[in-house]
């Protein structure tokens, strides 16, 4: 037999209030290897892995750590046992410094006690450094963009020293290059003898970075092989249970009438600093079109669609038409009723209001008709959301649960389901598919040639430049606020489009 | 879609205890407040010829008539929470609200109707204060309102001169004496009918109830409920018809019924939470409620309107703090400008018993109800109990109390935890 790995996870099995979520599930990792967990959404990988971290007990199962038998009650007992957790959702406390959260519950003392500041910040900067993302660590975590934030969480985690760390979908908010620094900070890990567990939904990633990989379906155990010996349609099979034709599917639609005319649009950034986070942004985006904004971290694309929403108010500058008809948009209640729809890009915050049910949240943006005026009447709610739940297949116990008791994935279904309820003819998309796996994301994207059909247009981001490329009629580029290139589909390559991103 | 996924069911035989469990923790508040009636049972003090007083009607129709404001506060003060906001000025509000309608009445001779909207109108202008503070110039519900408090307790002893409102007080009064006194005064703490028919006609109500509760959660009931009226636009009209009829005719026998028991400050305790329950669970501003205090952001971004339903919220806690403090002048008999201070902290307290997180964005009225009771019986639990034939002191009193917000608040954290 094998040497003895670091993790062994048996027979794990849990449910809550009677749905099964986990059913004899195993898992083993070795010393020093990077062990990617792979499923769709509600499989019952951060189930599994809230178990190990102990945020979750289980109903039964063994967990072995270095051939002793463990039981986590709290995640704090994990934490001795040296396994870090990365969770799926990031959870950090945003008014907090940056070098504060990355120390939470383990603060550096003094000789007399007192919290040693000085070490604090030096330790988080070198962290952070070593990340590649230097930034100023006594800043609040709320002052930076979900990608830093997610990278001072991987600096949380690495802080700990643990000699197992799992990682939660840690790219899912990363652009490519910052998803980069993190793998070369991962192999350096595992040249350290430190063990990683690995989810994420990016086949591109499974392949670039693990040694093994462990598949899951609908909370059982489905196998685990070495990562070379498994091609991806294997792969994918394994994890939906049938062959997916196409990841992109595209089916190029006639481009019909002006839906969205967009000229010099300004957006002053948040801070008071005067500067522009979108900088005479001009755009035309017509029936039936998918227009792909692409750009790095701070080019201002996230922006520019919150600006088209009404998210922050009147603009600075600019003129938007939709149809030809000249609007000022200055809340997002008269974006709704002009027909856009924002899906924005971090469901946690901005999305969803997660104390609510799934059927609440689905319904948020169009109770205006889900009863006669100023009601909400439950059988009308059913009946406006149930469409959209079948069609995204939103695995779910019942439309009552919270929608925070769903998998991340299906949280971001929700969403979506929201958003088309409102029938809305521009559609805004800020990386929909983020947190959403293979099976499911072909079904997005059918979705996506479906609504362009019906003559909706749609503006979209993803981090995902294959996605970008396979998506996009025309793809539009920015860097720090402004337009630098507009790309036909049939000249639009990962390489044009990183150097038009990356200087002006 | 509605139902779990096969597989979901336990096994039979244990499987009805343990459902019998979960249905006890998921209705925490209504099973705490049996428990505190049982306890008022066994210990709630005896009647002269040795029945437990609880076991007679007069201690229920105390119970709530003694409640009436703290209850009528607990209304408003549960949308405003529900809103992840707080409202401490409420009390105050009742005390300003209380001598207007005592100087209205009783000096300026205004007739009732009037007199009580100018009141009411006078909570509401300050809550609407509070909101516009609150969702316009962005201050913390806490500090608005802590403002509010301070303020509307001074307006009330300024335009007071510092003195109770009582019939003759100036020369220029209109009432003269205590007889003159409007007929509300009387009114609203006497029973509401001199004589009516019986109290049995509530097991009609009670009917209704049962076979509410038979169709919406028993397998039988649905599926006879399915097979009368199916799922055609045709059947559900007139199954809608024929509930909210069935459910009129049970609130107005409820009513006859116990007209010639209940006060009308009583009936108007009951029916602002009832009125208030079925505004947050039927309208679009009560779903707004719940989503601003979940996740005011994203709730924006939903298109809900998020400044105008905090300012109405706040209104209508303002408005029940009207209307709580014309009962309270109704059963002082007079305008005193000190009435209501700590009652804030009643109200609070029933909100929180009841179960709604003071985060905002989770719980319900109907709780409060619940919550609002639990306080009212512990109350007439506390000052029935006698030992070695001393009643308590307020000091033991406020002790005890004091714990009991801490159990129940423990209660509904554990199931959250659960969770
Ligand atoms: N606290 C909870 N209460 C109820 N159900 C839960 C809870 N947590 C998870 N579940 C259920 O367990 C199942 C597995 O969820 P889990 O979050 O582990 O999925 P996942 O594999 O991480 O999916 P994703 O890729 O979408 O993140 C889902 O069906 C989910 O609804
Ligand atoms: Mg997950």
């Amino acid at each position: 037999m094998a040497e003895e790995p670091l993790l062994r996870m048996e027979g794990i099995c849990k449910s809550f209030h009677g749905v099964h979520a986990l059913r004899g599930v195993r898992l083993d990792v070795r010393r020093g290897e990077v062990h990617s967990l792979v499923g769709e959404n509600g499989a019952g990988k951060s189930t599994l892995m809230r178990i190990l971290g102990g945020a979750v007990t289980l109903d039964e199962g063994t967990i072995t750590l270095r051939g002793r038998g463990q039981v986590f009650r709290a995640p704090k007992d994990a934490e001795a046992a040296g396994v870090a957790m990365i969770h799926q959702e990031l959870s950090l406390v945003p008014p907090m410094s940056v070098a504060e959260n990355v120390f939470l519950g383990r603060e550096p003392r003094t000789r007399l006690g007192f919290v040693d500041y000085a070490a604090m910040r030096e330790h988080s900067e070198a962290l952070l450094a070593e990340l590649g993302t230097p930034c100023d660590v006594t800043r609040p975590a709320e002052a930076y963009s979900i990608a830093t934030q997610q990278m001072v969480e991987v600096a949380k985690a690495l802080g700990r020293e643990a000699d197992l760390i799992v990682m939660d979908e840690p790219t899912s908010a990363l652009a490519e290059a910052e998803a980069e620094r993190l793998f070369e900070v991962i192999r350096r890990l595992r040249g350290r003898g430190v063990s990683v567990v690995y989810i994420s939904h990016k086949m591109e990633e499974i392949y670039a970075i693990s040694d093994r990989v462990t598949v899951l379906r609908d909370g059982e155990w489905i196998g685990t092989a070495p990562v070379g010996e498994l091609p991806q349609e294997r792969l994918i099979e394994w994890m939906v249970g049938r062959k997916i034709e196409q990841l992109f599917p595209k089916h190029a639609a006639e481009p019909g009438a002006e839906l969205l005319r967009v000229d010099g649009l300004c957006v002053d950034t948040a801070d008071g600093s005067g500067r522009r986070a979108v900088d005479g942004a001009s755009l035309t985006l017509r029936a039936g079109e998918i227009v792909g904004l692409a750009g790095l971290r701070g080019s201002g694309c996230s922006e520019l669609l919150g600006a088209l929403f009404g998210r922050y108010g009147r603009v600075a500058a600019g003129s938007v038409a939709i149809r030809g008809r000249p609007v000022s948009i200055t809340r997002p209640a008269e974006a709704i009723a002009n027909g856009i729809a924002l899906l924005t890009n971090d469901r946690k915050t901005t999305g969803l209001v997660l104390s609510m049910s799934v059927l609440h949240n689905a319904t948020l943006a169009s109770l205006s008709r889900a009863g006669p005026p100023g009601c909400v009447l439950r059988d009308r709610e059913l009946a406006l959301a149930q469409p959209f739940m079948d069609m995204l297949s939103v695995r779910t116990a019942s439309v009552d649960a919270e929608v925070s008791a769903l998998s991340g994935g299906n949280q971001q279904k929700v969403a979506l389901a929201k958003w088309l309820m409102t029938e809305p003819s521009v559609l805004l998309l800020d990386e929909p598919t983020r947190g959403i796996d293979v099976g499911a994301k072909a079904e997005i994207y059918e979705l996506m040639n479906t609504l362009v059909a019906q003559g909706k247009g749609i503006l979209l981001i993803t981090s995902e430049l294959p996605e970008l490329l396979a998506m996009s009629d025309r793809i539009l580029v920015m860097h720090r606020g402004r337009m630098t290139a507009e790309l036909n589909r049939d000249e639009a390559t990962q390489e044009r489009i990183m150097a038009a991103a990356m200087e002006a | 879609m509605d139902e779990l996924r096969p597989g979901t069911e336990g096994p039979g035989s244990s499987s009805l205890a343990r459902r019998a469990l979960a249905l006890a923790g998921e209705y925490r508040g209504p099973v705490a407040l049996v428990v505190v009636l049982v306890v008022g049972i066994l210990i709630g003090g005896r009647t002269p010829d040795g029945r437990p007083v609880f076991l007679t009607g007069s201690t229920h129709v105390s119970v709530f008539f003694e409640y009436a404001e703290y209850g009528i506060l607990a209304a408003g003060m549960t949308l405003v929470i529900l809103t992840g906001g707080i409202d401490l000025s409420v009390g105050s509000v009742l005390g300003l609200s209380s001598v207007i309608f005592a100087i209205l009445t009783l000096g300026c001779g205004w007739s009732s109707q009037w007199a009580a909207l100018a009141a009411a109108g006078v909570g509401a202008v300050c809550g609407l204060i509070n909101g516009i503070l609150i969702s316009r110039l962005r201050f913390q519900p806490f500090v608005a309102t802590l403002a509010m408090m301070v303020v509307a307790r001074g307006l009330a002893k300024q335009v007071t001169g510092h003195r109770k409102i009582a019939p003759a007080l100036d020369p220029w009064y209109h009432v003269r004496s205590l007889s003159e006194m409007p007929p509300i005064y009387k009114g609203m703490m006497s029973p509401l009918a001199k004589h009516g028919i019986a109290v049995t006609v509530l097991v009609v109500p009670a009917l209704i109830i049962v076979a509410a509760a038979f169709f919406r959660y028993t397998v039988t009931g649905r599926a006879l409920d399915a097979r009368l009226f199916g799922s055609s636009p045709a059947g559900r009209t007139a199954r809608a018809t024929l509930s909210i009829g069935a459910w009129a005719i049970a609130l107005g026998l409820t009513v006859w019924g116990l007209a010639p028991y209940l006060q009308p400050a009583s009936f108007l305790f009951v029916s602002s939470l009832l009125l208030m329950a079925l505004v947050v669970k039927v309208t679009r501003f009560g779903r707004h409620l719940y989503a601003i205090g979940g996740n005011e952001e994203a709730a924006r971004l939903s298109g809900v309107p998020v400044a105008r339903s905090k300012v109405l919220a706040y209104v209508l806690c303002g408005l029940f703090s009207g209307l709580a403090g014309i009962v309270t002048t109704c059963r002082l008999q007079l305008g005193n400008p000190e009435a209501g201070a700590t009652y804030e902290l009643d109200a609070i307290a029933a909100v929180v018993i009841g179960g709604t997180s003071l985060m905002g964005g989770r719980g319900s009225v109907a709780l409060t109800l619940v919550g609002a009771l639990i306080m009212g019986y512990a109350n007439k639990i506390l000052s029935n109990i006698q030992i070695h034939g001393q009643f308590l002191q307020d000091g033991a009193k406020l002790l005890a109390k004091g714990m009991i917000i801490v159990l129940a608040v423990l209660v509904q954290e554990a199931r959250r935890r659960r969770a």
